[in-house]
């Protein structure tokens, strides 16, 4: 032994047992720590990289941009990329055509190809005006090759000859939309736009603006917005990816980023308690340990020390293991979403290190360990050397208030006495207890999150569609019928659509987007609790009701309130929170019954048919159905995506409840853990007791009724802390985006509740046990 | 009349060579309301024995009678409530609950067999050990004195037919010591009580009406006052 440091690692060497508990804690700590924000970073680059690959790597788009402030932006420093892009067509609603099918025409410059993240599989950037990029598929759907000539038909009649420069990604619109996505460079888009256009005025471009990787975008973008006077209209952002990016002011996404704030807080919180109190623990058990060092000559500050050092002792193991286990816990988390829904995580890492997960971990495993050791270390170092001689393990002066025995019996009001006699302690298993309910609430908030915000299970969503080619009520009952009866169709059902119906809602005029749903549609509405105020069952009653959408960004129209419409007055009769139809700028969503839109408009068809297939419907079943509708129709297969979307969404729930599963495993464990090193602390109390004739039924009772107070504080401090954190959470993951207004999670907090009172119940087991292996004899005589 | 029958009691810790016989064939009876005192060298076997009395550990061979009653032939629950109702202790480190006052301390016996105590008595043992003032303190706010006396109270409470005392004196002055003694004494005279007690003060053992002597685990008994003999 070089120092009286050196005991150590000799005394953990011979009490291996005694801190096995506290380094689990560390363990723990550090396991939910990186666990969390390592899942949360590989899931942060996953969506970036989602995003990157969906929308592009730009940060900002500018509208009614000059030519002469587009080359200075070029020119900052914080500017890494640049390109002019527009789009001709982008809603496929206009006659653009190549090879008879649908197209969409974009100007680009090659720098937006970079920007975009498109990357070129054949061929190059056109060098000419004439010159085009076409998707991958195109070469199957039109039969062309590079070098080759197509014609693009334009609305105005006349056609243009290009040649195919190269070919691109395929784009999942395109795909879903069965139409061609062609790229021009930027002077043979001009020039297709004003012969279209006929006019002599360039089409107006929007500069798309990718920073450097380093700068910091916020400060960047409202320099910008200073520096050319550019209005809110004038300035858009990819809100996806600065949010991913940390640099959204989107107020959504700065919800989202209090919300995480508020869990990292959570967790941290978490982890400190968990190995201040079974530090206070281990320290309360040894107390007569550091009775005897004083004795032997130790000073406080050396106590404190040693206290210290060995806490640090503990993390050279811990860390580590809390790391490994952590890392090993993402892994296969990764592996599993990206099995599950190879769409929505094909960009995760598979065996990805996030760095910033480990650093946190050391980091939270660190510093909470020599905070946590702060408070245990000074009371060791308060022990005085009298405890070492006497045995009185620095109990009796810390009691001011006798046990109440004549509210309980004796062993009950023992328990609650040990509970609550020492505040500090108290404070600190109560704050444990809570923090579980908090911890689980708040991780509860983002399942309802996931639930609004993927959704491939809604009720109403089809497997196939047919729509009517010209948006009009053309596909009739006949044709549903037919359909209805073709093999592999579950269930059939329609909706008419009128469009852009000039309509008068409060002072303000605006376009109504009135559309039908049957009585199917109204359960499902009913059945999902889409309704969010509001009467469903008027709809079905005589008289013009109407359902209209919650929309975060518009204000909503009231449950009784009558939208006076062309085609005639309709009374909002509730409104709801989803429907299968996205919001339009400017124009209100309603929804009627098939009768009220048939009296209204006169119209007896349907705009869309949407159909969900039974399991096994094969490719042939689905062509079938395609054959019957006919060509005059748009067919989309929805198949695909929705069952990524599923498997998306099964992914996310097993990542969320994986962790809600890990939560309330740490919860048992630390409840469990806490109060057999509470009752191992106080086992030199309990040998007198057991000498005087305190059966082993009644230790346990005494135990349980310890437990119990701990418990029943910690469910109603963590209900008091945690309900109005969910509230919170809730408005900003769920009612500021969706609207669903708050419920009280009352299954969510019955389970924790329960947990934690189970936990409590069965931690009594194990000290239970113990007591009945103790030496009383050797309990009383060392003291 | 015969109380405690102590037949053939040995205890053996250990085994091969860390193998230590702490008490061999230790054998002797009490009678009603005897006071008896042990008295050995430091690790002789005494303690050993009055645990083993007092069912606190068991044996590795012998028997104890108490009362025609042997401890080892109930189970741990039944000598739990059998030690609760018909042994008290008196420790040298008093062993009180931190947590209760005084008299609750005294009636803790009677509280963990779910008894209601009888004020009176309890009044009367409080004016007896003279805590009366100080029946609502808690033991941190008494001297070792007082607590020892609280410690004889929780003892002498539920009237056991036993009293185990494992150097009572141990940690209290002189004073106290023989506050102490006079209670036991009184205990064993004036209630009828039987009461063992070890000590290593040979001087006590003036209070014993015998003494036992443990040496090496083998037990001798001394007779009754046998101060002469002991020094």
């Amino acid at each position: 032994m070089k120092s009286y440091l050196s005991l150590i690692p000799a005394y953990g060497r011979v009490h291996k047992k005694q801190n096995r508990m506290t380094l689990l804690c560390i363990v723990l700590a550090v396991f939910l720590v990186t666990a969390i924000f390592g899942m949360a970073d590989m899931e942060i680059r996953s969506q970036k990289l989602q995003t990157v690959k969906r929308y592009g790597n730009w940060h900002i788009q500018i509208h009614n941009l000059s030519e002469a402030d587009a080359a200075i932006l070029a020119e900052r420093p914080d500017v890494s990329a640049s390109s002019w892009y527009n789009v001709i067509n982008y809603r496929l609603k206009e006659n653009y055509s190549i090879g008879g099918k649908r197209a969409a025409v974009c100007g680009i410059e090659a720098s937006m190809l970079s920007i975009m993240k498109y990357e070129l599989t054949e061929g190059t950037f056109p060098e000419t005006d004439r010159q085009v990029i076409l998707t991958n598929s195109s070469k199957a759907v039109l039969g062309v090759q590079l070098g080759d000539s197509i014609t693009l038909s334009t609305p105005d009649g006349n056609s243009l000859e290009l040649t195919v420069s190269g070919f691109g990604m395929d784009n999942e619109i395109a795909a879903k939309s069965d139409a061609i996505i062609a790229f021009l460079p930027l002077a043979g888009f001009q020039s297709l736009y004003r012969q279209v256009y006929q006019t002599a005025e360039d089409a107006d471009m929007v500069y798309y603006i990718q920073f450097s990787d380093h700068c910091n975008i916020r400060r960047a973008i409202q320099d910008i917005r200073e520096q050319f006077d550019l209005t809110e209209e004038q300035l858009g952002q990819n809100t996806a990816l600065l949010g991913l990016m940390g640099f959204s002011d989107d107020s959504f996404i700065t919800g989202l980023y209090l919300v995480a704030g508020i869990l990292f807080l959570l967790v941290l919180t978490a982890g400190i308690l968990m190995v201040t109190s079974s530090m206070n623990s281990s320290i309360a058990q040894r107390t007569q340990f550091f009775g005897l060092l004083r004795c032997l000559g130790a000073s406080p500050k050396q106590i404190r020390r040693f206290v210290c050092l060995e806490a640090l002792n503990w993390c050279k193991t811990a860390i580590p293991l809390g790391v490994l286990l952590a890392v090993v816990t993402i892994w296969g988390l990764c592996g599993a979403l990206r099995y599950l829904s190879s769409m929505y995580f094909s960009e995760m890492p598979v065996l990805g290190i996030s760095l910033p997960g480990i650093l946190a971990g050391i980091s939270v495993g660190l510093i909470t360990v020599l905070l946590a050791a702060r408070s245990p270390a000074k009371r060791a170092a308060r022990v005085s050397p009298v405890t070492a001689v006497n045995g009185s393990a620095g109990v009796i002066q810390e009691i001011r208030k006798a046990a109440n025995t004549s509210a309980f019996h004796i062993e009950t009001a023992l328990g609650v006495q040990h509970a609550l006699h020492r505040k500090k302690n108290f404070l600190l298993m109560t704050c444990s207890f809570a923090l579980s309910i908090v911890l689980f609430l708040s991780f509860y908030a983002t399942t309802a999150f996931m639930h609004h915000a993927i959704t491939p299970l809604r009720p109403y969503t089809p497997d196939v569609s047919i729509v009517s080619a010209d948006s009009s009520c053309s596909l009739d009952a006949e044709l549903m019928t037919k359909l209805a009866a073709c093999p592999g169709v579950k269930r059939i059902y329609g909706r008419a659509f009128a469009y852009d119906v000039p309509a008068k809602i409060g002072d303000e005029e605006r376009p109504v987007m009135l559309f039908s749903y049957d009585l199917q549609q109204l359960n499902w509405a009913e059945e999902a609790d889409y309704l969010l105020e509001g009467d469903l069952s008027k709809m079905t009653q005589e008289g013009n009701y109407a359902l209209a959408v919650h929309d975060a960004e518009k204000q909503s129209l009231a449950v009784g309130e009558v939208v006076h419409t062309d085609l005639g007055d309709l009374t909002i009769a509730g409104i709801l929170s989803h429907c299968p139809i996205d919001g339009v700028q400017d124009t209100e969503r309603l929804i009627c019954s098939e009768n009220t839109f048939r009296r209204l408009t006169g119209e007896l068809g349907y705009t869309v048919l949407d159909m969900q297939l039974t399991r096994n419907t094969t490719d042939e079943d689905v062509n079938r159905i395609r054959a019957l509708a006919g060509d005059g129709v748009l067919f989309s297969d929805q198949r695909l995506s929705n069952q990524d979307n599923r498997g998306a969404f099964w992914a996310f729930s097993l990542f969320l409840y994986g962790f809600l599963t890990v939560i309330v495993l740490i919860t048992c464990f630390h409840i469990v853990n806490s109060i057999s090193m509470s009752a191992s602390a106080r086992m030199r109390q309990y040998g007198p007791m057991r000498a005087v004739g305190m059966s082993c039924g009644q230790f346990t009772k005494m135990l349980a009724a310890e437990s119990g107070t701990y418990a029943c504080c910690g469910c109603i401090l963590g209900c008091a802390l945690g309900l109005p954190l969910h509230y919170l959470l809730y408005h900003y993951l769920v009612t500021a985006r969706w609207g669903t207004p708050y419920e009280l999670p009352f299954q969510a907090l019955g389970l924790i509740v329960l947990v934690v009172l189970a936990a409590s119940a069965a931690a009594v087991l194990r000290p239970g046990r113990q007591i009945r292996k103790l030496d009383i004899t050797e309990v009383i005589h060392s003291q | 009349m015969q109380l405690l029958n102590v037949s053939n009691l040995s205890k053996t810790y250990g085994t091969g060579p860390i193998r230590v016989e702490a008490l061999k064939n230790a054998s002797f009876t009490m009678r009603k309301s005897e006071f008896a005192a042990i008295v050995g060298e430091s690790g002789s076997g005494k303690t050993t024995l009055l645990n083993l009395i007092g069912a606190l550990d068991t044996p590795t061979s012998g028997h104890i009678y108490l009362n025609d009653q042997e401890l080892f032939s109930m189970p741990e629950q039944e000598r739990t409530i059998f030690r609760r109702r018909n042994i008290g202790f008196i420790f040298q480190s008093f062993q009180l609950i931190p947590e209760l006052t005084v008299e609750q301390n005294i009636i803790f016996p009677l509280l963990l067999d779910y008894q209601k105590p009888d004020p009176e008595k309890v009044n009367e043992l409080l004016e007896v050990l003279g805590l009366t003032e100080r029946r609502s303190h808690l033991p941190s706010q008494l001297s070792g004195g007082q607590q020892q006396r609280t410690a004889i109270g929780r003892a002498l409470i539920h009237s056991p037919m036993l009293i185990l005392a494992d150097e009572p004196t141990g940690n209290l002055d002189s004073k106290s010591s023989q506050e102490v003694m006079e209670l036991l004494t009184h205990a064993a005279h004036h209630y009828r009580q039987t009461v063992l007690m070890i000590t290593h003060n040979l001087g006590l053992t003036a209070y014993a009406d015998r003494v036992l002597r443990v040496s090496d685990g083998n037990l001798t008994d001394l007779g009754g006052n046998h101060d002469e003999k002991l020094s």
